[in-house]
């Protein structure tokens, strides 16, 4: 039998795949530069996201039959289609290991300073590696029940910080005009546009006909709780504090006490959200392994398991000097890496289908 | 030579045939009966040599001409009072009525339908089918002159009485528990679902036992393709016997290496007939008082059918309860590991204090202090079910108070640490389900040593590596984790609360495809309407 995830899992999955790190470093990238008008450039990104998820969704449910690699050798030729493949493919593997590697750092200077890094990254990838060999359905019932115990925490965080928040840090809006906030916005966009893997859990999504409706609401929901959490922070905060954290939402757990019994709540922060890591490298991980089956035209991705996990951790262990490289490159770099992969290769992929009408027997046909 | 020796040769010689035939894979079923008594009686001889337990008993029709016939029984397995009344009696006073009759009558089906007055009788001159019979509790009767035999049902040996359940106790709710007889089990879910929709296939299942085995269902319930999955992972099965019915768990289970359970053992009727009653088949093995019951999903494990016949917020209390003591007994002694070594400052500072001022003096690190204290403690409850009743409480008294007491007072462990040992345990005996209290006793010490390696990033991934494999697996086809992943918020009624019967009004629907109504709709139970008398 094939498998298949339900709508849910599908909204789950995506959630799950942008929450754990946006909700870790919007803030902090985000205030350094817009000050306390963040919130302001993450709708702009929320628009963004919707533009991302309707051309992803397009392209993908043009051709309902066909993976994405099938797709790309379809429309511009096998060996540009597989080019475009291996580019994406080194993108998920660079940007995975960078996650991957956001994790170690987190923990090696935060809690466990004297346990070296890879003790942490060949963990987690031996997880994902793990959940992948059990194929996307392990991967779509486990977010199933990590992402409400994740939001769950995360209003608990924020109602137990409601009693210090200051609105005034909200002010004044936008001091310095637009630039700084658009540029602000940046960093957000390309987080946002990691829902463009969307397009390859379309083939396994039992009831394609919603994939618009659903990606479009996971795209706004993250706007929603990342909007609250930049709000929280710098109403908690202030706007310039902030901007100098590396991880606010840490600054934050750390500031708040829980009637006087429980102490630094961090470490539970950090918990949900090393299984909230967790699930985002296994989501890019599995990504990967379908990316490189299509590469080499396999039918089953699970020979490539072993091999990409070596990938993973070596990746993410030689790729950095150490974590003040790592945020550098994420503000400065990382839109430049990422935009052609999340926005301007299936634009052009769909305008190409369009200017040439290709398609397959589309879901919006056959349903009428 | 005299005679008896000849007959003594010729029982060796047809007995060194057929060892001989039985090494070159002879079918006993294939093995048919003769005309001649002898020959037959030689057959079962020759079979069942060196078994003493076999009686033979050679009597006499007093037909028009004396006709010779045997009766053959295995002692101990039957009721030797039938035998003598209902079989033999009428057998020797046969001759008033084969007079009248004359001889050109079937004898044997003349016997099994007017002169044998036992309720079941099967009629047949396959040796391997009378064979069966006969180990099984049945009555043979051979005629000369015949290639046909009887095999009458005698069946009566020693049995356990129904008894109190043990394992499965509740304070309000019926008590009887399944014995081992198969014929009992049966009849005591069908005492309480007295329907024809109630099927009970039979089949057996062991090359040597040939234990009874019974595929209990509720037709029109339980989906055909479930049952048809569980007979044919039944006939799969071949193995020499079959004892305490968990060498069928294990091949009929989907994952068999996993070790969380995907079987429910169950010693309940009433648990089991409600299993059945939401769609679920149970499987029967003679000789056991564990019912098995297939599909499970892992939070049926913290469901007692006390929940059921007490009220509604009891009941529901009590879930949530047992689902927090469920998860406690798995993570607080890794709690208590990584918060002492690495995350002292999770904890306000007094509290803090009087911790460390308890393990100072402790020579081990907390993970070793912790391992050794559970370590200690699983022995401690090996020991109290292994030995005698009378012993056990002794070494309870010892282990629990003279060791516990000492080691604190030594300076071995800490005094936190014994609490968190006695809770764990009080813990672990707060799951209903005995199988899934000896994972939980058994994923302890991993996460334990993860806690006291990793901290918490070592307690979160052994965690998560148990989500991720219990969401992997599937019993008979059903997600393991459901109804939370996949999610279905329509069956969360009965999971972690209980809804109220009224409120119930459909089957759990993982199991259940067609007739999935329970009861029609209705409204709320609620005090008559006064009429008249106000108005």
């Amino acid at each position: 039998m094939k498998e298949q995830i339900s709508n849910r899992q599908f909204l789950f999955v995506l959630i799950l795949l942008v929450i754990p790190t946006v909700i870790m470093y919007v803030g902090g990238i985000g205030a350094s530069m817009a000050k306390e008008n963040v919130w302001i450039s993450v709708q702009i990104a929320s628009l963004f996201a919707v533009l991302i998820i309707y051309i992803n969704v397009k392209l993908g449910l043009r051709f309902p039959n066909s993976d994405f690699g099938q797709i790309c050798r379809l429309l511009t030729g096998k060996w540009f289609g597989s080019l475009i493949i291996l580019y994406y493919s080194f993108w998920q593997l660079f940007t995975g290991s960078t996650i991957l590697r956001e994790a170690g750092e987190l923990m090696t200077t935060g809690v466990m300073r004297e346990t070296p890094l890879v003790v942490f990254l060949a963990m987690i990838i031996f997880l994902a590696a793990l959940a992948s060999y059990w194929g996307v359905e392990v991967i779509a019932r486990s977010s199933e029940v990590i992402l409400p115990v994740i939001i769950i925490f995360l209003i608990t965080l924020w109602a137990l910080s409601v009693p210090n928040l200051d609105l005034a840090n909200l002010k004044p809006v936008l001091a310095d005009g637009w630039i700084p906030v658009i540029r602000a916005s940046l960093p957000s966009i390309v987080f946002r546009g990691e829902l463009f893997m969307l397009i390859f859990f379309l083939p396994q999504l039992r009831d394609k006909v919603k994939a618009n409706r659903i990606s479009q609401w996971a795209g706004q929901i993250i706007g929603l709780l990342l909007t609250i959490n930049v709000v929280t922070q710098i109403a908690f905060f202030g706007a310039v504090e902030v901007g100098r954290m590396v991880i606010p939402t840490m600054t934050h757990a750390e500031s708040i006490e829980f009637f006087g019994v429980l102490e630094r709540v961090e470490i539970i922060l950090i918990a949900f959200w090393i299984t909230g890591i967790t699930m985002k490298v296994t989501i890019f991980f599995y990504v990967n392994l379908l990316l490189l089956a299509q590469l080499f035209g396999l039918k089953n991705y699970r020979s490539l398991i072993l091999p990409t996990a070596l990938l993973y951790f070596v990746f993410s262990v030689v790729q950095f000097e150490n974590s003040l490289d790592l945020r550098n490159f994420i503000a400065n770099y990382f839109f430049l890496f990422s935009l052609p992969v999340e926005f301007l290769i299936p634009l052009m992929l769909l305008i190409i289908a369009l200017i040439r009408k290709k398609e397959e027997n589309s879901i919006e046909k056959e349903t009428g | 030579l005299k005679p008896k020796s000849v007959k003594k040769l010729k029982l060796e010689k047809r007995k060194n045939e057929i060892i001989a035939n039985l090494e070159a894979g002879e079918n006993v079923r294939e093995v048919y009966l003769n005309t001649d008594l002898d020959y037959n009686l030689d057959l079962f001889k020759s079979y069942l040599h060196n078994c003493s337990d076999v009686i033979y008993r050679e009597i006499e029709l007093e037909l028009s001409q004396p006709v010779r016939a045997c009766i053959i029984y295995v002692d101990g397995l039957v009721n030797n009072d039938t035998i003598d009344r209902y079989i033999l009696l009428p057998l020797l006073e046969l001759r008033f009525k084969a007079d009248q009759v004359g001889e050109s009558i079937d004898l044997i089906t003349e016997l099994k339908d007017k002169i044998l007055a036992v309720n079941e009788i099967i009629q047949t001159g396959t040796l391997g089918e009378l064979l069966d019979s006969l180990l099984t509790g049945s009555t043979i009767v051979l005629v000369d002159g015949f290639s046909l035999a009887l095999a009458c049902t005698t069946k009566g040996w020693e049995d356990r009485p129904v008894t109190e359940n043990t394992t499965e106790t509740v304070v309000r709710g019926p008590r009887e528990a399944f014995v081992e007889n198969i014929r009992t089990n049966t009849a005591l879910l069908r005492r309480r679902l007295k329907t024809h929709r109630l099927k009970i296939e039979t089949m057996l299942i062991g090359r040597e036992s040939k234990t009874e085995t019974a595929i209990v269902y509720m037709e029109g319930i339980a989906s055909e393709e479930m049952v048809e999955e569980v007979r044919k992972r039944l006939k799969r099965i071949e193995i020499d016997s079959t004892f305490g019915g968990g060498e069928i768990e294990e091949f009929i289970s989907d994952n068999p290496y996993s070790i969380f359970p995907q079987v429910r053992a169950s010693e309940r009727p009433d648990s089991v007939a409600s299993d059945l009653l939401s769609g679920r088949v149970a499987i029967i093995t003679d000789g056991t008082p564990i019912v098995l019951v297939v599909p499970v999903i892992f939070l049926q494990f913290i469901q007692s059918s006390e929940d059921y016949y007490q009220g509604i917020y009891y009941g529901s209390l009590l879930r949530l309860l047992r689902l927090a003591a469920f998860f406690l007994t798995l993570t607080l002694p890794s709690l208590y590991v990584a918060i002492t070594t690495f995350h002292h400052g999770m904890l306000p500072s007094p509290l803090y204090l009087s911790v460390a001022a308890g393990r100072e003096g402790v020579p081990f690190p907390a993970l070793l202090e912790a391992l050794l204290m559970e370590f200690t403690f699983e022995i401690l409850k090996e020991a109290g079910v292994r030995l005698p009743k009378a012993v056990g409480q002794t070494v309870s008294i010892v282990g629990a108070l003279v060791v516990g007491e000492s080691a604190v007072r030594a300076g071995l462990v800490s005094p936190l640490m014994v609490i968190v040992v006695s809770l764990t345990a009080i813990f672990s005996f707060v799951i209903p389900n005995y199988s899934v209290a000896i994972t939980i006793r058994f994923l302890r010490f991993p996460l334990m040593i993860l806690a006291g390696t990793l901290g918490f990033f070592g307690l979160t991934w052994g965690l998560l590596l148990l989500l991720f494999r219990m969401v992997s697996l599937r019993s008979f086809g059903v997600p393991y984790f459901s109804p939370l992943a996949p999610l279905n918020l329509e069956s969360w009624k009965d999971i972690f609360v209980r809804a109220p019967w009224f409120r119930m009004r459909k089957r759990p629907y993982l199991f259940v495809r067609d007739n999935v109504n329970r009861m029609p709709k209705m409204e709320t139970p609620q005090p008559p309407k006064k009429s008249g008398e106000e108005k």
